[in-house]
């Protein structure tokens, strides 16, 4: 049954790829450039997503991992461009985990939703403040002038190439992603969301495994973020602001928290959404807001949930136990206040 | 003393720095199948706590097979072999009860050091057949995608038992195992209990309202009273004794 | 080069008091609510720009009493803001997970500071304060701006009357109830939908009256809200998350950080305030009072 379910996922995610790596052959460059956005959000969101629905842990400082992961890779470009990318990347995912590691480490004291939501926003805003008032990381001002780089002989510079990179990268740390979600660790971390206290009286770590998937949280937020500065050319303190670390919540809730390919959905339909009121300028604020209040207040499962739900209804079948009911479940478990 | 299973010595714990138990000994022999009774509010709920881990205590001792236990947290206890259910069973709700016995062989394995890397995500195929095996030597249903939150209560309750097994504990501490069944369930919850304690060679601690299960089940029974053990002794003991009489059976009547 | 003492303790009872007048309204809502409400820094935003707005009008600034009144009709339209607010959007989550009450409220501060760019736009104004508060008093070394003076006593009378208000007063009493049962307090008869519509609106009118009372304490720009929020929830963790008193000397301490490590370390001005929030929580996650109810 579950190789089954590994297969469906390789598919979906093969035909995702592929669509995502013809999409130049039918858009402008102005597109191809954001798909390579939604592909790094998603990737965010997904990373998020791992946290929220499958360990019970709600992150709100998701933006210090990608920025991490983002200023650790353009000061090696800049800095000491001998290393090969791909290394840079594995040192972007390393800086990751060991930020996750740290911030874990204290905001894990209080693990009740709430607190330690809020601690990790604090966490990311002490982040965004060094960052910010370091020259060491440019300042305000960032660091600029990244070029995209060559992996041995290939110009990643050339045409699409580092679009095609992108998106290749991705895909594979959606497929870790999957896996870790799914594996035996997946299994413990949703032991421990349902029911901490059981699952420390079935042996498990509850803390070990929280941060465990903080630091894998956090190690793929920053190699997605890694990503980013080659595409942009610059990295800049607004990557590291807060407002980075909602974006990855947004995805989630959007599309389906209690659907792995929620976040998938979250960010394509957002990015479709932000691009079609691109003319509203100072709008954002409001459309973003305003869309996640309904959100929440209207479909708590989420575009998926809601499909789930309709297709269920057209079929008519008895009312399963629906996965749309999941997203709640996070902290409404028992254990939430223990 | 290396005799007994489990040593408790001069145990102080509390909420908040107010002692509720207050220099608490006791000693539990292999094999024993050893009943905490008391009045509500005696402490048995704290005293349960203090000897899984839940709780830690503020003065004393707890000596597990020879181990000093008392700084260790829950999760410790338990990979030392010490298994605990709840009052309320406690089973991961959203996932099948296949999945439920799944993560405890899992998290035994994570445990001992013998899980290994794996790069397919369901569990082993022995663990499957061992978690089946269990399902079934409880009289559980191993098939179906239905989640454990279907379950009646009295499954539930075999649910966790069958969690707390696949971890092959040496000490079980039941917190109430038949709290919230019917008369006609109880005993068969009962005889479950007791054909495991003796095919497992297991020591039993548990607590438990019920008269008719505590003299059926014990061998040994220990009475607290306001956070101190008053008497223990044998079941038979402890019907005579004159005290536990005054203090339990004679004010609250059959059902304290 | 550090500063002198008195200064950096005067720094730090204006850094504390400008917080707390914030976090007080934030702390009563999660006390009672147990909602820990993104949004009020939004609403103290809004405030903080219709007290600008009623100045620019009329001529509230000409004196400390239009000020103060400036200041009080702002706290009312906040505080029927919150009226709106808990019945369209706080009801509706009562039953609603932890989490996704955070996010809506989150969601709410950008619809704040949405409609702040919309109404205000982006542009940074400032306004000052009344004549009567623009003077400067010398003390020694001691500069002593009156209106901070002002800022200061404004906090010490706002925590004096919420401590009177929940100590002293059968409304208080009530609200302590359901604090610490809402169950219980149910069954004894209490109207507690009755009690919680008040406390949000007392807290909004709160975030309200800070903005009124703070308008001349920094320039406005829609980042107001994100700025005074985070200070804001980390006085409430450390304060031991709704209490007042709690909230009260989390203001006091966390200034005490911010004041003297921006004179230790004038390049990262407000990374004090997080290191000191990271500290403190390790040596007492469960924050300074941790009775998890109001007092």
């Amino acid at each position: 049954m579950s190789r089954s379910h590994a297969t469906r996922f390789l598919v979906i995610l093969v035909i995702l790829t592929a669509a995502a790596l013809l999409l130049p052959f039918a858009a402008n460059r102005g597109l191809v450039f954001l798909a390579g956005v939604i592909a790094i959000n998603v990737v965010l969101g997904l990373a998020f997503n791992l946290l929220f629905s499958t360990a019970g842990l709600l992150s709100f400082g998701q933006a210090t991992f990608s920025a991490s992961g983002a200023y650790a890779a353009a000061l090696l470009l800049l800095r000491a461009p001998e290393v090969p990318f791909l290394a840079v990347l594995v040192i972007a995912a390393a800086t990751g985990a060991a930020i996750a590691f740290a911030i874990g480490f204290v905001a894990l004291r209080r693990t009740e939703g709430v607190y330690f939501a809020v601690l990790t926003l604090a966490f990311a805003e002490l982040v965004h403040v060094i960052i910010a008032k370091t020259s060491f990381f440019g300042r305000n001002d960032g660091l600029t002038g990244i070029q995209r780089p060559r992996i041995g002989p290939l110009d990643l510079a050339q045409g699409n190439a580092y679009y095609v990179f992108v998106i290749l990268v991705t895909a594979l740390l959606i497929a870790v992603l999957w896996w870790v979600t799914h594996s035996r660790l997946g299994r413990s971390f949703r032991a421990v969301r349902l029911d901490p206290m059981r699952a420390a009286f079935l042996g498990i770590d509850v803390r070990r495994r929280q941060l465990e998937a903080f630091a894998i949280s956090g190690a793929c937020a920053a190699t997605a973020g890694a990503l980013m500065g080659p595409l942009t050319s610059i990295v800049s303190p607004d990557l590291a602001h807060w407002g980075e670390s909602t974006k990855p919540i947004l995805f989630t809730l959007l599309g389906g928290a209690g659907h792995f390919w929620g976040p998938l959905v979250g960010a394509i339909v957002f990015s479709a959404v932000e691009y079609g009121t691109r003319s509203l300028a100072g709008a954002s604020d409001l459309i973003t807001g305003g869309l996640l209040l309904a959100v929440v207040l209207a479909i708590p499962g989420g575009l998926l949930g809601l499909a789930t739900l309709g297709v269920r209804r057209l079929q008519a079948r008895p009312a399963a136990p629906s996965e749309a009911a999941l997203p709640l479940a996070p902290a409404a478990s028992k254990g939430e206040t223990l | 003393m290396t005799s007994s299973v489990l040593d408790v010595q001069g145990l102080f714990a509390g909420y908040d720095r107010t002692p509720i138990l207050k220099d608490v000994s006791l000693s539990v022999a292999p094999g024993e199948r050893h009943v905490l009774i008391g009045p509500n509010g005696a402490g048995k709920t704290t005293f349960f706590r203090a000897l899984s881990g839940e709780l830690l205590p503020s003065a004393g001792r707890i000596v597990f097979e020879g181990k000093d236990v008392t700084k260790l947290d829950g999760f410790r206890r338990v990979r030392a072999g010490m298994g605990r259910s709840f009052q309320v069973a406690r089973i991961f709700a959203d996932m099948t009860p296949l999945e439920n016995v799944a993560v405890a062989l899992e998290a035994g394995e994570v445990s001992n050091g013998r899980a290994g890397w794996r790069l397919a995500t369901a569990p082993k195929d022995s663990l499957r057949r061992e978690a089946e095996i269990i399902l079934a030597d409880l009289g559980l249903a191993a098939a179906g995608d239905e989640p454990a939150s279907a379950l009646s209560h009295g499954d539930k309750k075999r649910l966790e038992l069958a969690m707390m097994l696949a971890l092959k504990p040496r000490l079980l501490l039941l917190d109430e195992p038949t709290a919230g069944m019917a008369s006609s369930d109880r005993m068969a919850a009962v005889r479950l209990v007791e054909r495991i304690v003796k095919e497992r060679g297991a020591t039993l601690i548990l607590t438990e309202h019920d008269m008719d299960v505590v003299f059926q089940l014990g061998t040994r029974i220990s009475v607290l009273h306001y956070g101190e053990i008053v008497t223990t002794d044998t079941p038979e003991g402890v019907r005579a004794n004159a005290f536990v009489r005054e203090i339990y059976l004679g004010r609250g009547g059959h059902h304290a | 080069m550090l500063a002198d003492l008195p200064t950096l303790l005067f720094n730090t009872l204006i850094w504390g008091m400008a917080t707390f007048l914030v976090a007080a309204g934030l702390t009563m809502i999660f006390g009672i609510l147990h909602v820990l409400n993104f949004s009020h820094g939004g609403f103290f935003m809004i405030g903080a720009y219709v007290a600008h707005s009623l100045a620019n009008w009329s001529s509230a600034m000409a004196n400390i009493w239009g000020f103060l009144l400036a200041s009080v009709i702002t706290a009312a339209v906040i505080g029927a803001v919150g009226l709106v607010v808990d019945r369209a959007i706080f009801r509706r989550l009562a039953h609603v997970d932890g989490a996704y009450v955070l996010v809506a409220t989150y969601a709410l501060l950008l619809v704040c500071n949405g409609v702040v760019k919309l109404i205000w736009g982006l542009n940074v104004v400032s306004a000052s304060p009344p004549p009567e508060l623009f003077d400067v008093s010398f003390l020694g070394n001691l500069v002593l701006p009156h209106y901070s003076i002002f800022v200061i006593v404004a906090g010490l009378a706002v925590f004096l009357a919420l401590e009177w208000l929940i100590n002293m007063t059968s409304v208080g009493r009530l609200i302590q109830a359901i604090a610490i049962d809402p169950w219980m307090a149910r069954l004894l008869g209490i109207n507690v939908g009755l009690i919680y519509s008040a406390t949000v609106i007392i807290g909004f009118a709160l975030a309200g009256l800070a903005g009124g009372l703070l308008v001349a304490n920094q320039s406005l720009s829609p980042d107001l809200a994100g700025i005074f929020i985070i200070q804001a929830f980390g006085v409430v963790i450390v304060g031991g998350m709704g209490s007042i008193r709690g909230a009260f000397l989390a203001s006091l301490l966390l200034g005490l950080a911010d004041s003297f490590g921006t004179a230790l370390l004038p390049q990262m001005p407000g990374l004090f305030f997080f290191v000191a929030l990271a500290a403190i929580l390790l040596i007492r996650p469960r924050g300074l009072i941790a009775s998890g109810r109001l007092s």
